[in-house]
């Protein structure tokens, strides 16, 4: 038997198989160092300087105040598409993606609150009135700025839906810094400190909400305005960030942010120990290839698709389907690749309940 | 044959065996069931999931809401609690075989060869005397004391747990599990922070050894565990075999409920003692005459368990019955003691068209299935036929009548990359579920390159 052992070992050693020591610690470090915590350094500074900009605009609106809280949430909205991955820890304690970015948002139920001036902000039916979502359409739902700029002066409601905007942007920052405390606070050596694989685990964490917030990007953010999951027409109105028109870039930026999940890239461009590095220690494989490859290139591609498509996504499902489409297609066969492949190869479970391998 | 039997099979032996079997398999049950209730998995399992997939021919099993799974559990833990303590015998083991079998056919998502063997034990322990001897029942009715059962009430249980780990030895001789150390390969290095043993888990070798060493003692421990000289290392074995799996897997209560069952392997002497040390505890004291236990259903008995031991033997070899892999299709994989073979992953994309307007909608699957479910049909194939049923129903009281549904599902096992599972041109809805080979399962083709259902849409 000994023998059999050596000769089935040595055949498979040639042609994969961990070879090298992988220090996984490493690896969780490199996430919670470089990318992690940093990831929600600059998305609550960002947040921050959006409350301050909404602060100076509700002091005295005016188009240059407008402009100026339009380029901070944009840029705040943008720091949120990095950190959206990582709903675990401290982001799962606020449900980020929840309370932040529920979207088509209800243009009814914020006009609705506004007109009441009462509101709780914290119930469930008003998690599609507010957020990133619901500044967008407070900030760009006019036609003309000078037209916004008026909804909060001239307007009967003007300082309830001043008082709105406030709140509204308030609470993301709140959120934001809540998370961020979260990890600087213990959470951090609490991550490093969850070995293994399993559900819980640091390993198990990233790979899970990676594969959830890819599944989001291509659910929410393609299939939605497409009307994929409804009618099967278009719907442009349920576009993320469909009044400031930004869906496109958003999405970019999300699928960079979750390929630079995958390869623990750092925001400096730093390519430290990742996921990718795993695979590539597990011998991970995908047809003649490495799996790590295999996604890497599926990355691109769907970068690739999104880049093809002109103008805002909302304007896009319409004028330019076959376009979206690809970009959706390719986001399709990425997750076929992280959700399936890779969570294999790693062994990493997504259930607490005993089970007998399958 | 079983005439000839006969005599050797009905002939007395001491019945302490069976009634330290009975008593710790129900106290190991007892415990099973409060941490599965602990862990508030009857609510997770059986309350919350808004569809379940009951088993072909099984339809009419449904979860009883939250109420009634809640008092189904406690009815489990009494009937349990029976069994250890040998009262209302062979009432507790009848209800506690109807009530953990009731609730293991309400939902295939949650099946576990483990369950299996819990409820075939439980059925084995009905027929059997077990309450005769060291029982509460036997202090209820001092007449029914015994000291001797029929040798084939003790039988039973040995040869049932050798059939469990023979055949998970068998299904270990393929090539993926002795030629690629697979899926282990997989699972091992997820372990590399635990002490002492961690750092071996990162290698190949080990991998190949775990593998090796399995197979081996799976297929050989039920006879190293009768053959009295080698009883003693044998369960040495068992004991590092298990606890190393308790520590490596998630795979809860087995580990343990096997280290204890397997003292059924134990000589006679050694569980009289044991009986023996608790009696002095509780300075009880017991008949000095012998008196065996007597079945008048004895003969209907035997011929029902030749029967059922024939089909335990048969029914693990019914995928030859089957066209293709059996990891892959899994026709005829359940029930047969195939354990912790495969790494199978799955992502499965359905889509439902309208046929009058040809308008097709994806579907989420997560709006309908819980994460678990999701996982499981993603991978076995008349869940999928299950699923897709349930979503043309579902449309149909949405007032969208004979719905079709078709489903992109790629699966990956044991580490061969991601490929197409089923067709995805195949409308499921007008698929019907039955023993027949689904025809629509695409083969494991190692060779042909990934084969892709992109673009294939409407």
């Amino acid at each position: 038997m000994a023998g059999f052992m050596l000769l089935s070992s040595c055949s498979s050693d040639s042609e994969s198989g961990p070879t090298t020591e992988y220090d996984r610690d490493a690896m969780v470090a490199n996430y919670v160092e470089n990318l992690i915590i940093p990831g929600y350094t600059t998305f609550k500074s960002k947040t921050e300087a959006m409350t301050a900009a909404v602060d100076a605009f509700i002091a005295s609106p005016s188009t240059a105040t407008l402009s100026a809280a339009r380029s901070a949430y944009v840029e705040a909205y943008t720091a949120w598409q990095d950190v959206s991955a990582f709903e675990f820890g401290p982001a799962s304690d606020q449900l980020l993606r929840t309370n932040l970015n529920i979207y088509p948002t209800s243009a009814s139920e914020i006009e609705a609150n506004i007109a009441a001036g009462t509101y709780d902000l914290q119930a469930a039916a008003n998690l599609d009135a507010k957020g990133f979502p619901a500044l967008d359409y407070l900030l760009y739902n006019a036609g003309t700025d000078a037209e916004l700029v008026a909804q909060f002066t001239t307007n009967a409601s003007a300082s309830q839906r001043k008082q709105y905007l406030q709140d509204v942007s308030n609470l993301i920052t709140q959120r934001a810094t809540a998370t961020f405390n979260g990890w600087t606070n213990g959470y951090a050596a609490t991550f490093k400190g969850a070995k293994g694989t399993a559900v819980g685990s640091a390993v198990g964490s990233l790979v899970n909400e990676l594969n959830q917030d890819i599944d989001l990007t291509k659910r929410a953010k393609v299939g939605f305005p497409s009307g994929r999951f409804t009618s099967g027409s278009p719907l442009p109105e349920k576009a993320e960030a469909y009044y400031s028109k930004k869906s496109l870039d958003l999405l970019k930026q999300n699928i960079r942010a979750e390929k630079a999940v995958f390869m623990g890239l750092t925001a400096n461009g730093t390519n430290g120990p990742g996921l990718d590095d795993y695979l590539d220690h597990v011998g991970a494989k995908y047809g003649d290839g490495l799996l790590s490859e295999a996604i890497e290139a599926q990355f691109e591609a769907a970068l690739a698709a999104a880049n093809a498509v002109q103008g805002p996504l909302a304007e896009a499902v319409v004028s330019q389907p076959q376009a979206v489409t690809k970009v959706y297609d390719e986001l399709q066969k990425l997750i076929v690749l992280t959700k399936t492949d890779m969570p294999a190869a790693l062994g990493v479970t997504i259930t607490y309940t005993d089970n007998d391998g399958d | 044959m079983l005439q000839k039997l006969k005599p050797d099979l009905t002939a007395p032996v001491s019945a302490a065996p069976l009634a330290v079997f009975r008593v710790i398999f129900g106290g190991m049950m007892l415990a099973s069931i409060l941490r599965f209730m602990g862990k508030g998995w009857v609510t997770e399992l059986y309350v919350k999931p808004k569809l379940y997939f009951p088993y072909y021919g099984f339809e009419w099993v449904q979860p009883l809401g939250e109420t009634g799974m809640y008092a189904l559990f406690v009815l489990m833990a009494l009937s349990a609690l029976g069994l250890m303590l040998g009262l209302f015998y062979r009432l507790s083991a009848l209800l506690f075989f109807l009530s953990f079998t009731y609730v293991e056919l309400i939902d295939k998502t949650n099946y576990l060869n483990h369950y299996y063997f819990v409820s075939i034990v439980a059925l084995l322990l009905v027929l059997v005397p077990a309450h005769r001897h060291f029982s509460l029942d036997v202090l209820r009715k001092p007449n029914s004391w015994v000291s001797h059962v029929p040798r084939w009430a003790i039988l039973i249980f040995k040869l049932q747990l050798g059939l469990v780990y023979f055949y998970a030895g068998v299904a270990k001789l393929n090539p993926d599990w002795l030629l690629e150390a697979m899926p282990l390969r997989y699972w091992l290095p997820a372990h590399t922070h635990l002490p002492l043993i961690g750092p071996l888990l990162d290698q190949v070798w080990v991998a190949f050894l775990f593998c090796w060493f399995g197979a081996f003692y799976d297929l050989t421990i039920p006879f190293f565990l009768s053959w009295r000289r080698s009883r003693g290392l044998a369960y040495l074995t068992v004991i590092v075999f298990h606890v190393l799996t308790a520590v490596l897997f998630q795979i809860g209560m087995f580990p343990y409920i096997m280290m204890v069952s397997t003292l059924i392997f134990f000589s006679e002497g050694f569980h009289e003692k044991l009986l023996h040390t608790f009696r002095r505890t509780a300075s009880t004291k017991v008949p000095l005459f012998q008196r065996s236990a007597e079945t008048a259903a004895q003969p209907v008995l035997l011929y029902f368990l030749a029967l059922y031991f024939l089909l335990q033997v048969l029914v693990p070899w019914r995928f030859v019955l089957y066209p293709g892999h059996l990891f892959w299709t899994e026709q005829g994989y359940r029930f047969s003691w195939r354990v912790m073979l495969m790494e199978k992953t799955g992502t499965a994309f359905f889509y439902v068209r309208d046929p009058r307007t040809g308008q097709e909608v994806e579907i989420y699957n997560r709006d309908y299935l819980t994460v678990n479910q999701e996982k499981m049909v993603a991978t076995q194939p008349d869940m999928i036929l299950q699923f897709a049923h349930m979503l043309q129903q579902d449309f149909a009281t949405q007032g969208i009548p004979d719905a079709q549904v078709r489903a992109e599902v790629y699966v990956s096992m044991n580490g061969r990359g991601s490929r197409l599972f089923i067709d995805p041109t195949v409308n499921l809805a007008a698929e019907k579920e039955s023993f027949r080979p689904k025809t629509w399962i695409l083969p494991l083709n190692e060779m042909s390159p990934v084969a892709k259902a992109l673009g294939l849409k409407n």
